[in-house]
């Protein structure tokens, strides 16, 4: 038995060896695997990258710091980074405008990846045989590598071709057939790499990536990776990696451009986004090139445009950009030894400070040198015309404050494209307005009408808030459109852009099409007003598009937080939206302070109209006290209030009444509460049982008091239930199934609805009306007054809610307040007839006395 | 006294909001804030007095066993669920409390919503009923705009390609409800504009002293 067990008991720690072994594989399984020093940084960071294959088994990846230093030494490991793998969809990886395109898979057989492997085109525009075609394909995944600066060689691919289809958002692949390849070509920046199996497609991320900082600068580093497969792990040694300081990133397509108005600037572009580099530009004087070059301006990367002030002669020098890594700035006082290498003199500078500072050449990169080129055919946008800029404190805000207002006015069109829909209804109408863009300070005194003309119809002339003119039932074709401002002397305003005349075309589709202004403004602040001479100290603080100007205004209304306790100058840029270099600034203006207001001018008509409106009532309720008799209309709802109650009183049922599902904020509310009032008082009067269920717990404890009140008043106090007064719920239609309930069981006899009523309305009052109540109904909510007429007995629509009380209790001051309401819908109906009669006229004077701004 | 004092504190405030309404000065918004945060905090407490009264209301109809008391322990049972769920497992989405919400409330109040359809097939079918002339010309106006507002009202106009003049049902809707219907609204509006106003001054003046239980 002995021997018989021996011989495993030698073999079983060989098998928790074997067992317990890691792999090491033998072919590195994963291609472009490899460290890389991050180019252009300061030598902190390395990465290591490599291609993954959805079809791959390979479920995780680990990367180890091995080593910093030696690689024989495998003491120390960090802790692993892991890179869980995701599907990758084809919706994430196809550039947004995928459904646009179409798009075609070349499919192969790799045996560097050890399957089908695929690339995405889209169609050449060359003819040639399709062998040809094919190897003018590049590899997409292949050049689409993020390395910055690699120079990778370019693949040719061969094999089958697929058509990707993008119908209704469904995405599918299907076989091409030769005939399609007649136009390929070789696709974008932005498209995905493709793994292909027998009966599907699956994308696939090109490069896969381990980011590793910071590091230590001139060192080498051991990485090692682990694989894990189904249960299984693999290591593989990378190949060592050393740290490199690297000059920073060059700049490229350096322009420097004289423009017409006699500035140079200078223009660049770079791969970073975002990155913090400082930017000189040089100009090496060519007339004497011993010279020492001449530092121009310093920029942040981030503008990738600046001015040259004092270039004097464009002619005379050759310009460079230097990139200057920001990592090299040093302190002066904490230079504690020299960087290694051959230095140079870089002149810092930062605003007023200049520094000379001893920096190795590592760390800056130079860009080409240009000539400086004069565009003549460059065309500024228009100039800001003199004292047309202003800035002031806003008027009619809490002090919180100050607009900037611009140029003379101008015009401009919009166009309404009208939808299918609309012509189907309407016929072919299209419409079209004509803006004015008005600086609102001088707005008032300079613009007195516009003046508008389609074709050869007759001109129209209008002045008036929206200063909208729609020329309906325009016809397919070439059109013009003529628009004119004017002073209030009826003469056309200097500035040319006062005056448009557009030529529009209007298609079979109805569509129009019109040439867009390309210009956009750009408004800066500054909160130093001692310095409004220097622009570096001002920040942007909006931009927009000519087209789409705040309310059509050439202004802007900076609101800082501290405006009440700093001055802020401004200043406003026009600049070319196709080449935003080519800009004008208007002067600076200001610095202005903010104030707390204390009148709304805009609002003086309110309170005109206010005072007239107490005014008339109140001298109609001096009229009524003297005794004069006051005649007003009888109303149906109103006076049957008490032949309801009656009728309520004859039959021994309760009353119910619902005051809206409003608080007692909404005065529909209130008008409720008064009638209650007065109901109430007859139901004491009558001993009738008063129902009263509230939607809201203020509204329920107002109502409690008033019926009180109302109680108290007639000597009926011993009648008054509190419990018939109260709370139900603040859910709409719970409520609703609370008070149908209380309908078909108290068999209540008469219905109040007063106050304001939503979707309720019609479920509440169809209910009383199945039970065979009496219903009286008031409501200022427009949407319901169908249903409660509909369904209600009698009904008190909008005004006659808030004169009921008055009715009811038929007291002389109550009704004069009636009869002055009245008077003042009289001068009402008058003012109206007045201004559609001057508006039919244009005579927009009077219509513009009106004007309000809430 | 009693009347006097609620008076003068609807008459100071009455002004005091009209005045701030005309002045944009910072102490005039703060003093509007202040009066909305009041009137929040006053809401609060009032739904104390609301709930008081509803459990008022409900334990009588226990005590007293009135017919159908049953249903105010279901209202009691109901309260205190809610309460229960919202204290003891949160009102985080999907919680107990938004799933009791969201599967009980929400069904139970759609289903009274839905009603809504039925009531206003039957207030239409009432309104409808060519009694008078008024009510004719209610019903054709009606009929047109109902057509006008789908699709077939475009389709049944068998006259637009022939006469082009004469507008289609869809264009005969569309000006009712834009000439019309508008004007009215729009009168409508006006007297509810100037009575809200008027409402609002003899509250604030203290001419019409209902809502304080008076004559």
């Amino acid at each position: 038995m002995r021997k018989f067990f021996l011989p495993y008991l030698y073999i079983f720690p060989f098998l928790i060896l074997l067992v317990g072994c890691k792999k090491e594989v033998p072919e590195q399984p994963i291609p472009g695997l490899m460290p890389i020093d991050w180019p252009n940084d300061e030598g902190t960071m390395t990465y290591i990258q490599w291609q993954h294959f959805m079809t791959s088994d390979i479920k995780r990846y680990e990367c180890f710091l091995v080593r910093e230093g030696k690689r024989d030494t495998l003491l120390y490991e960090s802790s692993p980074r892991r890179l869980e793998l995701e599907k990758i969809h084809i919706d994430s990886l196809l550039p947004d405008n995928f459904g646009d395109t179409e798009y075609y898979i070349l499919t192969k057989y790799e045996e560097e990846v050890n399957c089908d492997v695929a690339d995405i085109v889209t169609q050449m525009p060359e003819e040639d045989t399709l062998k040809a075609k094919a190897e003018k394909i590049i590899r997409v995944g292949t050049e689409l590598v993020d390395v910055i600066g690699e120079e990778l060689p370019v693949k040719y691919v061969f094999g089958d071709y697929f058509k990707i289809v993008d119908e209704q958002g469904i995405t599918s692949v299907e076989k091409a057939t030769s005939a399609n390849l007649a136009q390929l070509k070789e696709i974008g920046t932005k498209i995905a790499y493709l793994i292909t199996g027998k009966t599907r497609f699956e994308f696939q991320k090109k490069r896969l990536k381990f980011w590793h900082y910071p590091l230590i600068t001139n060192t080498t580093y051991y990485y090692k990776f682990r694989i894990t497969y189904w249960g299984e792990s693999y290591y593989i040694h990378l190949d060592s990696i050393k740290t490199v300081d690297n000059p920073p990133e060059a700049v490229w397509d350096l322009k420097v451009k004289k423009l017409t108005d006699g500035r140079v600037t200078a223009v660049w572009d770079s791969d970073e986004e975002d990155n913090d580099e400082t930017h000189q530009i040089y100009g090496i004087d060519i007339t004497f090139p011993e010279k020492d070059p001449k530092l121009f301006n310093t920029v942040n990367s981030y503008w990738r445009a600046c001015e040259l002030p004092e270039v004097d002669d464009y002619k005379k020098y050759r310009f460079y950009i230097i990139s200057v890594d920001p990592t090299c700035y040093i302190e002066e006082d904490s230079i504690p030894e020299k960087p290694s290498g051959d230095s140079v003199n870089v002149v810092f500078v930062f605003g007023k400070e200049e520094k000379r500072l001893p920096v190795n050449d590592k760390h800056i990169a130079f860009s080409d040198t240009v000539a400086c080129s004069l565009d003549t055919t460059t065309v500024l946008p228009p100039p800001f015309p003199e004292g047309q800029t202003h800035s002031y404190e806003t008027p009619n805000d809490a002090g919180d404050g100050i607009s900037i207002g611009w140029g003379p006015p101008t015009i401009k069109l919009r166009y309404y494209v009208v939808t299918d829909e609309d012509l189907e209804r309407e016929g072919k109408e299209l419409k079209f307005e004509c803006l004015v863009l008005a600086n609102p300070k001088t707005e008032e005194e300079t613009i007195g009408h516009i003046k508008t003309q389609l074709d050869d119809r007759k001109i129209i002339t209008d002045w008036e808030d929206r200063r909208v003119f729609e020329f309906n039932g325009l016809e397919d074709g070439p059109h013009t459109i003529k628009a004119w401002l004017c002073d209030k002397n009826n003469k056309l305003l200097p500035n040319p852009e006062a005056v448009l005349v557009q030529d529009i075309t209007v298609d079979v589709s109805q569509k129009v099409f019109a040439e867009k202004s390309p210009y956009a403004y750009e408004i800066y602040s500054s909160q130093k007003s001692d310095r409004t001479d220097d622009k570096r100290f001002f920040q942007m603080l909006t931009k927009y598009s000519y087209q789409k100007l705040d309310k059509d205004r050439k202004s802007y209304t900076d609101r800082p937080d501290s405006a009440q306790y700093y001055e802020y100058a401004h200043f406003v840029r026009i600049y070319d939206t196709r080449n935003p270099n080519l800009f004008q600034d208007s002067p600076v203006v200001g610095p202005v302070l903010a104030i707390d207001n204390r009148f709304h001018t805009k609002k003086t008509t309110v309170l005109i109209s206010m005072v007239t409106f107490i005014a008339v009532m109140l001298a109609f309720i001096r009229y009524a006290r003297k005794g004069k008799k006051l005649y007003v209309r009888p109303i149906a709802g109103i006076d049957h209030v008490d032949e309801a109650l009656g009728r309520a009183t004859e039959m021994g049922k309760p009353i119910l009444y619902i005051l809206g599902l409003t608080g007692i904020t909404d005065i529909a509310t209130l008008a409720g509460i008064t009638i209650l009032g007065r109901v109430a008082r007859k139901t004491a009067e009558y001993d009738s049982r008063l129902l009263v269920p509230c939607y809201d717990p203020i509204v329920m404890t107002v109502a409690q008091e008033v019926v009180k009140e109302a109680y108290l008043s007639v000597g009926r106090p011993d009648v008054y239930n509190e419990r018939d007064i109260y709370f139900v719920t603040q859910s709409q239609f719970a409520y609703v199934a609370a008070v149908n309930g209380l309908m078909i069981r108290e068999k209540t006899a008469t219905n109040f609805y007063m106050g304001m009523f939503f979707a309720e309305s019609l479920l509440l009052t169809e209910t009383g009306s199945t039970a065979g109540s009496i219903q009286i109904a008031g409501s200022d909510a427009m949407t319901q007054l169908p249903f409660f007429i509909t369904t209600c007995d009698y009904t008190l629509i909008g005004e006659e809610l808030y004169a009921a009380s008055a009715y009811l209790s038929n007291e002389p001051i109550l009704l004069g307040s009636i009869k002055g309401q009245d008077w003042v819908k009289a001068i009402m109906l008058g003012l109206i007839t007045l201004g559609t009669v001057f508006a039919s006229l244009h005579w927009e004077w009077f219509v513009n006395l009106f004007k309000i701004s809430l | 006294m009693r009347r006097q004092i609620p008076l003068l504190i609807t008459f100071v405030a009455g002004f005091v909001m009209i005045g701030q309404y005309f002045v944009p000065h910072t102490a005039s918004e703060k003093l509007y804030e202040w009066f909305a945060d009041w009137g929040l905090i006053i809401g609060l407490f009032a739904s104390i007095l609301g709930y008081l009264s509803i459990i008022r209301v409900h334990m009588n109809k226990i005590k007293r066993q009135v017919p159908g008391w049953g249903y105010s322990g279901v209202v009691f049972a109901g309260m205190v669920l809610m309460v229960a769920a919202g204290i003891l497992t949160g009102i985080e989405e999907g919680g107990f409390f938004q799933n009791l919400y969201e599967s009980v409330i929400v069904p139970i109040t759609s289903t009274m919503f839905a009603l809504l359809a039925f009531y206003i097939a039957s207030a239409a079918y009432r309104a409808f009923r060519v009694r008078t002339t008024q009510a004719t010309v209610l019903l054709v106006a009606a009929a047109i705009v109902m057509l006008g507002r789908i699709p077939i009202g475009t389709e049944i106009s068998f006259w637009r390609h022939a006469f082009p003049q004469i507008p289609t049902i869809t264009a005969l809707a569309n000006w009712i409800l834009t000439v019309p219907n508008l004007a009215a609204k729009r009168a409508i509006n006006l007297g509810v504009g100037l009575g809200i106003m008027a409402m609002s001054l003899k509250i604030i003046l203290g001419i019409e002293r209902t809502y304080l239980g008076e004559k």
